[in-house]
């Protein structure tokens, strides 16, 4: 008897176990299809700097490059509970900010954004003409073929890594 | 007999399809390009009127723009590839000017067009003096305003008027592609990076065969 409660009390909670895995509590962020564009076509890359680039780049705080680029991604939360994108780091560049673009009246513009919402069983995509990372102020040229690491900040997933492959847009 | 009930159902068949057939009706002219005189990503000076007896494409770019400018420019791309596929490269002239020539030297703009794979033999990419660049911008009615960026917040140029020169700034501007007649018309404006390739063609087609 005393052995038939036992084997009944680890089958429930054998049960409760595969449940609790399965069916996983919280968010479950996997990030996906990130790219980022090179900067073959901007202007500080295998070319001479000049003074006023220099000036640029010195009252900007950043590291020798004033170039610009984008990275975009998907981000995927799988789990039960919202989460929020509240920032970016990369190797790549001084600065990684969250921005949007909008057009008004048909002029477009890009707006900072704080935080970025990714709820249950949802997806954000970051996409040309849309939300995106802009990297300021480069460390290195973006060349084609190569990667950056791109850190996200989640609010309660913490910081998730990204290997983002440089390429242009298709 | 024969021959004249032919005829009358022939005329028939071209009566009902006058009435039916949808009526296309002639592009508006909204303004015409101005005379400017540009520079090209060769350094080479560049007369907007040198375009006359082209229909040309004309879009609208700076080169510190991480997002919106490439993807115009992807689509420019996209529109050189189908106009030679068309047979038409000999009558389209593709031309990008920027909007921030203080940053987009001739050498920046050959970089950045080289970057997107641009075939320069019906492509040319144009900046100049901030006053030439001014009269097209007037000509075209198009926004362009400069915004910096103070602890992270976009603040427009008006307010912060006398910036010294080298502050980093982006550039807000109108997004918008144009497609021009022989003779300098705006015949067609299209939404710039939103553009969709194939109503782009076949509104350069209609232009081309008019």
């Amino acid at each position: 008897m005393v052995h038939r409660m036992f084997l009944g009390v680890l089958a429930a909670l054998s049960l409760l176990t595969a449940l609790a895995l399965a069916a996983p509590i919280g968010p479950k962020i996997r990030v996906d299809r990130a790219w980022a564009r090179p900067t073959g076509g901007n202007p500080m890359n295998g070319g001479t700097k000049t003074a006023h680039m220099q000036g640029m780049s010195a009252m900007a705080g950043m590291s020798g490059n004033d170039a610009t680029s984008a990275v975009y991604f998907v981000i995927a939360n799988e789990g039960s509970e919202a989460d929020v994108l509240l920032g970016a780091t990369t190797e790549a560049a001084s600065k990684a900010d969250m921005h949007e673009t909008r057009v008004r009246n048909e002029v477009v513009e890009m707006a900072p954004v704080p935080r970025v919402a990714v709820p249950a069983h949802a997806r954000v995509e970051f996409k040309p003409g849309g939300y995106h990372i802009m990297l300021v102020g480069l460390t290195r040229d973006l060349k084609e073929g190569e990667t950056l690491t791109l850190t996200l900040q989640f609010e309660k997933s913490g910081a998730i890594k990204v290997d983002v492959p440089i390429r242009q847009e298709r | 007999m024969m021959c004249g009930i032919a005829l009358l159902i022939l005329a028939t068949i071209i009566g009902l399809y006058r009435v039916v057939a949808p009526r296309v009706l002639p592009l508006p002219v909204y303004m015409t390009l101005p005379e400017a005189q540009l520079i090209d990503q060769d350094g080479r000076t560049f007369a907007l009127t040198q375009t006359r007896d082209k229909v040309v494409v004309l879009s609208l770019i700076y080169t510190h723009c991480p997002d919106t400018c490439p993807l115009t420019t992807v689509k420019m791309k996209q529109i050189q590839d189908r106009i030679q596929t068309a047979g038409l490269s000999h009558q389209v002239q593709l031309l990008t000017f920027t909007v921030d020539p203080e940053r987009d030297s001739p050498e920046v703009l050959k970089r950045f067009a080289g970057a997107f794979g641009f075939d320069p033999s019906n492509w040319v990419f144009l900046t100049g003096t901030a006053g030439q660049i001014h009269i097209l911008i007037k000509a075209l009615s198009l926004y362009v305003k400069r915004v910096y960026y103070v602890n992270e917040a976009p603040v427009p140029e008006a307010r912060l008027p006398d910036q010294p020169a080298g502050t980093p700034y982006l550039v807000s501007h109108t997004d918008r592609l144009f497609v021009i007649d022989r003779q300098g018309n705006v015949r067609a404006l299209l939404p710039g990076s939103r553009t969709n390739v194939d109503n782009a063609m076949e509104l350069i087609q209609r232009i081309v065969h008019a």
